[in-house]
């Protein structure tokens, strides 16, 4: 039995279509999907594992419960994947770090756990840069990832396994998460929608933390509905995140309004540099003109903390990252490093920690230092307040901010080697966490052959008005998504 | 801006190799030049800082709920122990 042409490219939409009409099994489509992760994930990079037994066994439940009648959840046998530092009970969970090389999950995070139980298929675990510090997925302890759409390039980082899984057709959605970036940015790199909710619409219960006052756990997919349909099972307060805030009913993927007109988006100067790569410029550019001709309002607006977003994350950031990291002593499981208690301490963290990491543990000690405290963690959480409220007021003139998502297209390997320069990778992103504001990434055009982002932000909670402009937008573009460098 | 390599290594528990060292030795002052323009900013609204809009609406009750399974998992992956007591290396070894 071959796939129906209707699952290429492999959507949500498409699998439940063929699923519910009985075009095809959980079993097959869970088989087939493995087979070609076998076949062709060796040239992208993209798992670090598949859980074969696990999804063919959940598979076969779903084809039985819908054979018997039995209630099935929202996403029964659509197959799916998640970044490798979201906890499935049993299985390896590393975050890309050596440290946490035999760590394995003794439970589950909520958001995969309510994936489970909507009857979504886990094909396996992804790659990512290492402990979800990098732009780019080099920093993985464990393999590099290729763009799908030109493999001598970076996928993106840190969700870049998440981002190639979904362009290459591996999976119809992918879970990462983004701290300062690491959903939108690979997404706007390999050519997919990335959304990273609004922080506390999500649990971060079972997420390995970087920056915990930052991270949420975000989705990749093909289109804006399909991302709906995965936030509809994860999103939503958890009495295990206490950050995690109750909801109210949102538009289902099949309602949402995809109507542009009257919308008003703010278009902020700040955001369009001359030292941004020029083609992506004019893609974004040439995107906000679509949504002008369908009839939103495009406000030329003024976000002037912009430029200090950036220090004001990577203070922050490691700051937070150097404490979240302090727990990782080597001593909870696989082999302990010999010698007394501090000789294994240091041993364990100096071998399993790679060059980023130990960077930014650190500069995060250094920053949280008393000498330094006031100076730059005090000072970035005061800059934070402004420009949080900066986003507020924007809110209150504009719908929606566009955006690009990232400066640059994908680059080649080894291209960025300065901590800066990759660190200013996320200067498009950072401002939306540090806002705790909701953002997402759709494919607007190429750049030198290149996929290129859009990125829509809204106020917070305001995820509503966002898909409604992120899927207004792909419709009138005519975008159909594709996957490889098809 | 200088900064003392060694030091925050120790204070973090690692142990940098000489490459290490040389590369962090050039690399902090510039990232910490980076974020010092942050001084630049002038705060106008003396606005409350930290994460106010995610404070929990409620807190859950404040029961045990000990999942076996998970406990059990825990103390099976650690590396060394006695019973449910878990082993680690001396202090003063």
């Amino acid at each position: 039995m071959a796939l129906p042409p209707l699952l290429s490219p492999l959507t949500i939409q498409g699998a439940l279509t063929a699923l519910n009409s009985g075009q095809i099994t959980a079993e097959l489509l869970t088989e087939e999907c493995l087979k070609k992760i076998h076949e062709q994930d060796p040239n992208i990079g993209a798992f670090l594992e598949t859980f074969d037994d696990r999804a063919l066994t959940q598979a076969r439940a779903i084809d039985q419960a819908r054979l018997t009648g039995a209630p099935l959840g929202r996403l029964a046998g659509v197959p799916v994947a998640i970044k490798d530092n979201l906890l499935l009970k049993g299985e390896l969970a590393t975050a890309g770090c050596k440290i946490l090389k035999d760590h394995r999950a003794a439970y589950t995070a909520t958001v995969v756990a309510r994936l489970e139980a909507a009857g979504a298929i886990i094909l396996g675990r992804l790659n990512m840069d290492e402990c979800a510090m990098g732009s780019s997925t080099e920093t993985s302890a464990w393999q590099l990832t290729r763009n799908p759409r030109d493999t001598n390039r970076i996928p993106g980082g840190s969700s870049g396994g998440p981002a190639a899984a979904v362009a290459a057709g591996f999976v119809a959605a992918t879970l990462g998460t983004d701290t300062g970036g690491s959903v939108r940015q690979p997404a706007s790199l390999c050519g997919v929608v990335g959304l990273k909710p609004t922080y506390g619409r999500v649990s971060r219960y079972g997420m390995i933390a970087l920056a915990s006052s930052f991270d949420q756990v975000g989705v990749f997919a093909h289109t804006v509905e399909d991302v709906i349909r995965v936030m509809e099972v994860i999103e939503g307060q958890d009495d295990f995140d206490l950050t995690s805030q109750p909801l109210p009913d949102q538009p289902l993927a099949e309602l949402v309004n995809t109507d542009l007109a009257g919308l008003r988006i703010g278009v902020p100067a700040e955001y369009f540099t001359d030292t941004m790569d020029p083609g992506s410029k004019l893609a974004v550019e040439t995107a906000l003109e679509k949504f002008k001709t369908a009839g939103a309002i495009l406000v030329p607006i003024s976000l002037p903390l912009t430029k200090f977003a950036l220090p004001t994350y990577y203070i922050i950031q490691p700051a937070e990252a150097s404490s979240n990291l302090g727990r990782y002593d080597g001593l909870r499981y696989g082999t302990r490093a010999p010698g007394k208690l501090s000789e294994s301490y240091l041993t364990a963290r100096s071998i399993g920690f790679g060059r980023e990491v130990k960077r930014r543990i650190m500069l995060g000690a250094f920053i949280l230092s008393a000498g330094y405290y006031d100076a730059y963690y005090k000072k970035a959480l005061a800059v934070q307040a402004e420009l949080k409220q900066e986003f507020i007021n924007a809110f209150k003139t504009v719908d929606i901010i566009a955006s690009p998502t990232s400066p640059a297209v994908a680059w080649k390997f080894g291209e960025i080697q300065d901590p800066i320069t990759m660190y200013l990778s996320d200067i498009m992103t950072a401002p939306a966490n540090i806002a705790g504001i909701p953002a997402i990434s759709v494919p607007c055009g190429l750049s030198q052959g290149l996929p290129v982002g859009l990125q829509l932000q809204a106020n917070h909670f305001a995820e509503a008005t966002l898909y409604r402009a992120a899927a207004g937008y792909l419709k009138v573009a005519g975008y159909t998504p594709t996957i490889g460098n098809s | 801006m200088t900064v003392d390599i060694d030091h925050l290594a120790r204070l973090v528990r690692l142990a940098l190799t000489p490459e290490e060292k040389t590369v962090f030795s050039e690399q902090f002052p510039r990232i910490l030049d980076y974020i010092d323009s942050l001084q630049s900013v002038e705060l106008k609204n003396n606005l409350a800082v930290g994460p106010d809009s995610v404070l929990p609406t409620s807190l859950r009750a404040d029961q045990i709920a000990l999942d076996e399974n998970i406990r059990s998992a825990v103390i099976n992956a650690f590396p060394e122990k006695s019973g449910t007591a878990l082993k680690v290396p001396g202090i003063f070894g």
